[in-house]
């Protein structure tokens, strides 16, 4: 037992060590970083969990550059930062399950980095679970999935779409042909049907049914176009 | 053997009723007018509905009722419009061939005779994902009194680039005015779509007519639509039109911008909203007002 828990101690130091080179970079580097230097010690022990819990500790290095950018009060950071990290560890869960080969892969940091930004515009983890299992059985690559998880994500912040058209609509555009780059529209292709006066359960079954008969945004906007002339 | 075919006249279109699926929406509102002659109380309504169903694995039908109408409460002077629009559609490929039927009417008021149109069209699309065309063939009539038959062809493709979708167009009509002669109209078009990826959509579109016919010299119209939605928030929609026309040296504007305040029911089959609107109205040197407040049911 003695030697499990030195062994244990051990790992953390040297994950400790390790997350705090980019952490003490960060602090040598930054010109904001002299407002949090009252929680270092809490951020190198949130970035040496996360080494613990295999995430890639850049995400967690970007999250905090970009909190000091926004001068986010330093007890709020912190707050936000283990948030964040639960996040990832849920997002790095169901990839494990649902996705294997993307353990350990080079992608992995974009899928948890894609999957965290999903979480925190407001989907809860069962829905987000939802969707990449859905996703995954109907054989979408999981980068796309993930595209697609964090373009619904996006445009349930402004459009109220139910669960089951969340997953339908997260499915339907991991799948399509259309370009990642495009996701990000869909919040606006929403708006501008529900602005025609077009339900939203409605919209969701057109984008879906011409997604899945192999179309794309351009013919999502020609429908909506036709329907609200 | 009797003969069936009235009954299963009577009953296809129930069948293919069945079929179909989708939404409608209904709303009415009350407000008030303000022009230099004093204040109009008013009351409209609109009512939309979108039904469309799978016949086969590569053919759809889609019907779209819209209807709406005010009512001018210190004189019951009423306007309103209505129309049915049938498309059905045989998917090839990513392409669509389609025969459209559509019959539209407006109530006849001060200055404006009506109309009651019926169109038969067939749009084909060539889609693709970055470039789609479309070309559709069509003919109208115009039963009412002063009516027309016309017959027109129009084209145009649709051009997706980042985050716009670009759609040229140029549409050709010959025109039969029940009173005789012809008119031609030569009509190109444009219109831009806006989709940012933010909570934001505009489009933009403007037309063009050039006519003419054999007893007077030509003439140009032109007009011009705006149209921009934001959702602040996913209880409030805000939505802002504007339409300019140019006709005949007389130039007009209509613009409204609404706030939808969702409150109840978001993303399900039962949405009820409560729409604050303002308008403005401009032409032939008056300018009217109104704000007015109302109820949408989606169901």
């Amino acid at each position: 037992m003695l030697r499990r828990i030195a062994f244990l101690a051990t790992a953390l130091a040297f994950a400790m060590a390790a997350a705090a080179e980019p952490l003490a970079d960060w602090y040598a580097a930054s010109p904001r970083a002299s407002a949090y230097l009252s929680i270092r010690g809490e951020l190198a022990e949130l970035l040496a969990d996360c080494e613990a819990e295999g995430i890639p500790e850049e995400l967690l290095m970007a999250r905090i550059a970009e909190g000091a950018g926004k001068r986010v009060q330093p007890d709020r950071l912190v707050s936000v930062l283990r948030t964040d990290l639960s996040n990832y560890v849920v997002v790095k869960g169901l990839v494990a399950r649902h996705y294997p080969g993307e353990i350990g892969g080079g992608r992995l940091a974009g899928l948890l980095e894609r999957g965290g930004m999903a979480l925190r515009t407001g989907l809860d983890a069962a829905q987000f679970g939802a969707m990449v299992a859905a996703a995954s059985v109907r054989g979408a690559d999981a980068a796309r999935a993930m595209d697609a998880i964090l373009a619904v994500a996006a445009a349930q912040a402004s459009v109220p779409i139910d669960d089951d058209g969340k997953v339908a609509l997260a499915v339907a555009l991991a799948l399509s042909g259309e370009s990642p780059e495009h996701f990000s529209q869909l919040s606006s292709l929403l708006l501008r049907g529900r602005a025609g006066r077009l339900q939203t359960r409605e919209l969701v079954a057109m984008i879906v049914g011409v997604l899945g008969k192999g179309g794309g945004f351009l013919q999502v906007d020609r429908e909506i176009t036709r329907r609200i002339k | 053997m009797r003969n069936h075919r009235p009954l299963l006249a009577l009953l296809l279109p129930l069948a293919l009723a069945g079929r179909l699926s989708g939404q409608s929406v209904a709303d009415a509102s009350a407000g008030i007018a303000h022009d230099a002659a004093g204040y109009y109380p008013f009351a409209s309504f609109g009512f939309t509905a979108g039904l469309a169903g799978d016949l086969g694995s590569d053919s759809r039908l889609s019907v779209d009722l819209d209807a709406s109408g005010s009512m001018d409460l210190s004189d019951h002077s009423m306007a309103g419009d209505a129309s049915l629009d049938m498309v059905l559609s045989r998917l090839v490929g990513l392409s669509s061939l389609g025969l459209e039927l559509e019959a539209a009417g407006v109530l006849p008021a001060a200055g404006d005779a009506g109309s009651a149109t019926f169109a038969l069209s067939m749009p084909l699309v060539l889609n693709g994902l970055e470039l789609s065309y479309d070309l559709s063939p069509g003919a109208s009539v115009d039963v009412l009194s002063d009516g027309y038959l016309s017959a027109w062809l129009e084209g145009g493709l649709s051009l997706l680039v980042g985050d716009l979708v670009l759609k040229p167009g140029l549409g050709f009509e010959l025109l039969f005015p029940w009173g005789g002669g012809m008119v031609y109209v030569l009509s190109p078009r444009a219109e831009l779509s806006w989709y940012p990826g933010f909570p934001l959509s505009a489009s933009l579109s403007g037309r063009i007519m050039f006519g003419g016919d054999s007893a007077s010299s030509g003439y140009l119209r032109s007009s011009a639509e705006l149209a921009a939605v934001a959702a602040p928030s996913d209880w409030l929609l805000i939505t802002l039109k504007a339409r300019g026309r140019y006709a005949d040296s007389v130039a007009s504007l209509e613009a409204s911008l609404e706030g939808a305040f969702l409150v109840a029911g978001g993303g399900t089959d039962h949405e009820v909203s409560l729409p604050l609107s303002l308008g403005l109205s401009a032409g032939e040197g008056l300018v009217s007002w109104s704000v007015g407040l109302g109820l949408r049911l989606g169901f």
